[in-house]
């Protein structure tokens, strides 16, 4: 499964909840799927995605069985992973991070993570979270579909094909893309 | 503050007559209330322990701790983003690990939030490490672009609340982080 195909799966199971995405080509990608008002392209920022959407989670008046889903790397994971503690304290049930782990930092040149000499999976569930592993389309259908079902916060642990998709960079101006976002959420 | 004496003049050891850092934390108190606060994430410090006690217990403040400063940035962004009232409050050596977060996505994406950090070095500090980059914490901010107003022993009390207000309209007028930085170091009699 590559980025792109992940990336499809996550915004076909949640067209109406606000997503976070995360810096580099991953954001490049999503955005090649169609912008849209729920999402939120992050430009920079690595490791602030996961945080992002831990305030959103919290500040957002979800309906039922809402969701906020933040789309972040192995990288940017373990970069933001001071989170953990907070996400442990305050666990909020609307949160799903969906983590597409490659195992290398793809967006600048495929140097590795440190990812796979840790279970990621297993850190976040001894902070509380419930989990899921993919592997495939079929595999990220059904954890986003058992995300949907009981109350979270919920880490996927998404494997994905190293690699990028060629595609132009996403420069549109960052205060365009908030106040979009801010709007769908005010809807 | 307006009226009678707030609470947070009498909730630390030591009773009256009130020291600076209990006048400037009651005025803090005051502000962020004013602004009907729901959420206050912080990064502990100890010349705000009277602002953090009186809001972990607020009836309608959620106040909760974050690990680093960068992440109590996201965090609050987030929460802004939502469209709820909050605010960080850190110490001033925190910007080291937050400029980032502030410039790439507060700045960027024009989030009006408000950080309230506590002042580091100068006069009264204790700890021999942090002078060399606290006394140069305005100039980093405002090298970075950073809205900033600044209270301190000096300021007259009926400033704080007013600032801490104001700062936060400023941010939404402004579309733009913004920083009250609060001296509370000086613990000597205000009068």
């Amino acid at each position: 499964m590559t980025r792109l195909d992940a990336l499809r799966e996550i915004l076909a199971a949640c067209p109406d909840d606000p997503v976070v995405g995360t810096c580099g080509a991953t954001i490049r990608e999503l955005a090649s799927l169609g912008v849209r008002d729920n999402c939120l392209y992050m430009q920079n920022s690595m490791g602030l995605a996961g945080p992002i959407g831990l305030g959103l989670a919290l500040g957002h008046a979800a309906p039922e069985h809402g969701r906020v889903v933040v789309i972040e790397g192995d990288g940017g994971t373990l970069m933001g992973l001071s989170q953990l503690g907070t996400l442990a304290l305050l666990r909020p049930a609307s949160l799903v991070l969906a983590v597409l782990d490659n195992g290398v930092h793809a967006s600048t040149g495929g140097q590795p993570t440190a990812a796979g000499a840790l279970d990621l999976a297993a850190v976040f569930a001894a902070a509380g979270c419930c989990t899921a592993q993919a592997e495939d389309e079929a595999g990220l259908h059904a954890a986003l579909a058992a995300a949907r079902a009981a109350p979270g916060p919920w880490m996927l642990h998404v494997r994905i094909a190293p690699g990028n998709a060629p595609l132009p960079y996403y420069q549109e101006d960052p205060a365009v893309i908030a106040q979009r976002f801010a709007a769908f959420l005010a809807r | 503050m307006q009226g009678n004496a707030h609470p947070a003049y009498n909730t630390s050891p030591g009773g009256w007559p009130p020291t600076a850092r209990r006048l400037g934390s009651a005025e803090i108190i005051a502000g962020l209330e004013r602004l009907a606060i729901e959420f206050l994430p912080f990064v502990p410090c100890s010349t705000a322990a009277d602002v953090l006690a009186h809001f972990r217990a607020h009836p309608s403040a959620r106040a909760f701790p974050v690990t680093r400063e960068e992440e109590g940035v996201g965090i609050l962004a987030g929460l802004t983003l939502a469209g709820r009232s909050a605010a960080l409050m850190m110490q001033d050596t925190g910007f080291g690990n937050s400029l980032t977060a502030l410039t790439t996505f507060g700045q960027a994406y024009h989030v009006p939030m408000l950080v309230v950090a506590t002042r580091t070095g100068g006069l009264g500090e204790i700890n021999a490490a942090v002078p060399s980059y606290s006394e140069s914490v305005p100039d980093v901010l405002h090298a970075a672009g950073l809205s900033l107003f600044t209270l301190d022993a000096r300021t007259p009390l009926p400033e704080w609340e007013a600032t801490l207000v104001g700062a936060k309209r400023y941010a939404e007028t402004a579309h733009r982080p913004v920083i009250v930085l609060a001296d509370l170091k000086r613990e000597a009699p205000a009068a």
